[in-house]
């Protein structure tokens, strides 16, 4: 798989992130050196060499029942100091930059 | 060529799971008047270095729910990471189930548009944590403010069922039809409260038109489906698909093309309008969550749930007409609420008969319920009591008026015995010779009466029914009726 500046300009969409128009060659190469990565991870089944075409992602390591939490309520103090540590907030609401229903 | 158009209705339905605390942190899910962002900790809050925790009754829950609506259940589930962009996510991702739901491939049967029983099939149940509240502006203007949006994590973390159907819905009706029996089942298994203006029930709608040659059926033309949004009550269901067909069909019937896209209902206006819609806002990139391990659901586990189960509400409506041969629409009544078709039991247990039981429960019980806005489980008059009440109607030990003076009285605190006493009847009705001596004193008081039906003017009996009215005024309806004709017969035949 080939990967175009277009591609990366989706992805840094995507995460919000802000792309100088220099920039987008030298993610190109490294966006082409992941995408090799795990072609040659896709590859390691082949063979006979590992099994992983028949590991699934609800294969456990260990044979052990996953932990699991009792329903019960335990209060944290934490809000007061996020809001006090957050940008901008107001009557114990965090302030962001105002979007409307449906801007999604 | 004359064209039919036939909807094709899909509908999410989120669900709130009943529980104490959120689905991977032990924060609170209550914030009914909580203040904001108070029941947040480092993990909803998605601060660097926590890791969720499965809440097992969550688990539980969901996994009830699946059973109940014949799903299969995953032994094995995992959960993914839906990512995307909105001050509503702390983590920027909402951990979800994407490819290996809890619960998958089940059913529902709701009652078609033509009468009979339709099956509905369930994709699946899958479990997920709720984001949290944007306000935009409040109504008291205290957050008022064009530049800004605010934000509160309450709701963060709350879990939730997301239960999905196919698009086997053909029309508005049988979409509310299918929220009700699905809100009704939740809140049987225990599983939510199922409020829609609360939010603990949301529903959103899939629609498309299918444009049908009205001769032979054959399919001319199948548009794009819309998904609507912001429906908060059983009506608004209702009428948004039926704005959204009406808006689809205009469409087509121009030569237009439905798009695919996002629409909001708008409840006051009674419109439905598009959502912005962006290409890159459905790229969720879904990938499993590495902070949780796959969940495990074992067969003891699937067990005890299904041994939780309680009697399903389509079943219990079948027994009720079969068991107490009860119309339809009361059965419709009873069961729509568990506590409030127990309590109708517990009545006919106590030894009321069912149809009568039946009436003073959708009548009686519902006034006192809604004038003072109390669920059934809490109805202050003991299912007991009112079966013994009514029972003493049955035998004709007391007239409905009376019966219903008791009854006001029981629900204003008072025990059965205390509220008979205190409307003048005794547990026996009324002994003959008492009834016998008011009788004499009202036939006394009305001599020109008396006189006009000694002189044979009382050919059509009107005379003896206005004297009978008069006795059971009397006695403030508490007297059998066909006794007071017997005395008041012997009684005017003494006279005569």
């Amino acid at each position: 798989m080939t990967v175009s500046e277009r591609d990366v300009r989706h992805v840094a969409e995507l995460a919000r992130l802000h792309v100088e128009d220099d920039e987008i060659v030298g993610l190109v190469g490294h966006f082409t050196g992941i995408m090799a990565h795990f072609n040659a991870l896709a590859r390691a089944g082949e063979e006979g060499r590992l099994p992983l075409d028949d590991l699934s992602p609800v294969v456990f390591a260990h044979d052990e029942i996953p932990p699991l939490r009792a329903d019960e309520v335990v209060e944290s103090s934490v809000g007061r100091a996020v809001l006090d540590a957050a940008p901008d907030a107001r009557e114990g609401f965090f302030v962001v930059p105002r979007i409307m229903e449906g801007d999604e | 060529m004359n064209a039919v158009y036939m909807p094709v209705i899909g509908l999410e339905v989120h669900v709130q799971l009943a529980t104490a605390s959120k689905i991977f942190c032990s924060c609170s899910t209550d914030s009914m008047g909580a203040e904001p962002n108070r029941n947040v900790c480092p993990v909803c809050l998605g601060l660097p270095g926590t890791l969720p925790v499965m809440n097992e009754h969550a688990l539980r829950l969901g996994i009830r729910a699946g059973l109940a609506l014949s799903c299969a259940i995953r032994d094995r589930t995992i959960f993914h990471r839906k990512n995307y962009f909105y001050p509503d996510l702390p983590k920027a991702y909402q951990i979800s189930q994407y490819d290996l739901p809890l619960a998958e491939g089940g059913e529902i049967v709701i009652t078609g548009d033509d009468g009979a029983p339709k099956r509905i099939r369930i994709t699946r149940l899958h479990l997920e944590e709720d984001a949290g509240k944007l306000v935009h502006s409040a109504a008291d203007g205290r957050l008022e403010g064009a530049e800004r949006s605010f934000v509160d994590y309450n709701r963060g973390g709350v879990p939730l069922a997301e239960i999905v159907s196919e698009p086997d819905m053909s029309s508005p009706r049988e979409a509310r039809e299918y929220v009700q029996t699905l809100r009704r089942l939740v809140r049987y298994l225990g599983v939510s409260d199922g409020d829609m203006e609360k939010g603990s029930l949301r529903v959103d709608a899939n629609i498309s038109l299918k444009k049908v040659d009205g001769a032979t059926g054959d399919l001319l033309f199948w548009g794009e489906r819309s998904e609507v949004k912001n429906m908060n009550s059983l009506r608004a269901v209702e009428r948004a698909l039926a704005y959204e067909i009406e808006r689809q069909r205009i469409l087509m019937e121009r030569g237009g093309t439905p798009e695919r896209e996002t629409r909001h209902w708008n409840d006051g206006a009674g419109v439905t309008t598009a959502m912005r819609s962006k290409e890159a806002a459905n790229d969720y990139r879904y990938f499993p969550d590495p902070d949780l391990p796959p969940m495990l659901v074992t067969e003891a586990m699937e067990e005890r749930e299904r041994r939780a189960l309680p009697e399903m509400p389509w079943k219990k409506a079948e027994r009720f007409t079969e068991q107490y041969g009860l119309p339809a629409a009361d059965v419709e009544v009873l069961v729509e609420s568990l506590p409030l078709a127990d309590y109708f039991e517990a009545c006919v247990a106590a030894g009321a008969s069912p149809l009568r039981a039946s009436n003073w429960v959708r009548v009686e019980v519902f006034r006192v319920m809604n004038e003072r806005k109390l669920p059934a489980d809490a109805f202050p008059v003991a299912a007991l009591s009112l079966g013994r009440l009514v029972a003493m109607v049955d035998e004709k030990k007391l007239s409905t008026t009376v019966a219903r003076e008791v009854f006001d009285a029981m629900a204003g605190g008072k025990s059965l015995d205390e509220a008979l006493k205190g409307a003048g009847a005794a547990q026996g009705g009324i002994a003959s010779e008492a009834l016998e001596g008011i009788i004499r004193a009202v036939v006394a008081q009305n001599p020109d009466v008396l006189d006009e039906i000694r002189s044979g003017k009382d050919g059509s009996g009107k005379k003896r029914k206005f004297l009978t009215g008069l006795v059971m005024k009397e006695t403030r309806g508490q007297a059998d009726g066909k006794q007071v004709q017997a005395i008041l017969d012997s009684v005017l035949g003494e006279l005569l």
